[in-house]
């Protein structure tokens, strides 16, 4: 009997991805600054969620779950931006 | 001529009894959502900030108003609570390198205007609008209005301080406005609210007065931060000892007759 690696193989970068950010850099930048306003445009709208239910712990602690989601995202985003400028 | 029968005047400023209105404001109590410094011994004092607050931040020339006021907006992101900040003394690359490697998250205008209270009023509200930020640094509170054109700088500090705590109980925000304070004294002796540059209304009409110094005599990375004054807690003329350590300001022991260290001090925190 043959044994079957069923690992998944590792994610490879998408060449056409990686050619068209290299030729059209701007580009990149451009969807990044697009992620970075939808993540802060996210947290001010939670954070009036959780303004809006002060009473209530289960929506407060989500909100704050959830803010603290987009805010690990913008870091990663501007670490990727960080890379991109430096490039 | 028009005649009102004031009898039944039913406007939303209509006179009403202290019963009618104590009820209201039972129906309508939220809990009070406060944030902290986390500077120890200044949350002991201040017990945090509440919404509504207008705190003045003064002191002489490069004695460490910006760092406390950078110190609040790092600490207060930590508690999910995000700043507004109007720059106008520094350029927004220079601004934002004094916090490092690291930039916080915070808002800023794009451009700043000064001499327009009208305009800083419309980028509070656009800010809250958008990003929910529930506290705002004014740094410094003289660019705010025309002190050039002013016949009285005193009475112009005045319009703009009483504004600015009208749209913080409005709109539930901490308002942070740095003043500058007289010269330090050249004893280092220490220089109270009273020394706010050209207005008292500053002092009047704020919730809470900070006054920071530093203490070079005590060590080159030494201050103070003394509550002038707390109207919520009652708190007068209280200080306590800080120190800045990555760039940021942190509670610190220090006996009052420690002995000088270090060869020489910087005159100035100016980054």
């Amino acid at each position: 009997m043959t044994a079957v690696c069923t690992d998944p193989e590792p994610t490879r970068p998408d060449p056409w991805k990686v050619l068209v950010d290299f030729l059209s850099p701007g580009d990149r930048r451009g969807e990044l600054l697009e992620d970075l306003r939808e993540n802060q445009i996210w947290i001010g709208t939670l954070k009036k969620v959780q303004t809006a239910f002060p009473m209530d712990p289960g929506i407060s602690a989500s909100c704050r779950a959830f803010i603290l989601h987009h805010l690990s995202e913008i870091e990663r985003i501007t670490e990727e931006m960080r890379k991109h400028d430096n490039d | 001529m028009t005649t009102i029968d004031l009898s039944q005047y039913g406007g939303e400023d209509r006179v009403i009894s202290s019963l009618e209105m104590a009820e209201e404001i039972r129906a309508r109590r939220k809990p009070t959502v406060k944030f902290f410094s986390k500077i120890p011994a200044l949350d002991r004092l201040l017990d945090g900030f509440e919404p509504g607050e207008l705190v003045a931040i003064s002191g002489p020339t490069k004695h460490g108003k910006s760092l406390l006021a950078q110190t609040l907006t790092v600490n207060f992101l930590e508690q999910q609570v995000f700043t507004l900040w109007f720059t106008f003394e520094l350029p927004p690359k220079q601004f934002l390198e004094r916090f490092g490697d690291r930039t916080p998250l915070l808002y800023l205008p794009r451009i700043h205007r000064q001499a327009n209270l009208k305009w800083l009023l419309d980028r509070i509200r656009e800010s809250a609008a958008k990003y929910h930020t529930q506290a705002v640094v004014i740094d410094h509170l003289h660019y705010v209005f025309d002190i050039g054109r002013s016949k009285n700088p005193s009475i112009d500090i005045g319009t703009t301080i009483r504004t600015l705590k009208s749209l913080a109980v409005e709109m539930e925000l901490v308002i942070f406005v740095l003043c500058h304070t007289v010269k330090a004294k050249a004893d280092g002796g220490d220089v109270g609210y009273e020394g706010i540059r050209d207005s008292s209304f500053v002092g009047q009409e704020s919730d809470v007065v900070l006054v920071v110094q530093r203490r070079p005599e005590k060590g080159e990375n030494l201050a103070t931060i003394s509550v002038e004054l707390s109207r919520r807690t009652g708190v007068l003329k209280q200080r306590l000892w800080v120190s800045r350590v990555n760039g940021l300001l942190q509670e610190t022991v220090i006996q009052e007759d420690a002995p000088k260290k270090g060869n020489g001090t910087k005159k100035y925190w100016d980054d």
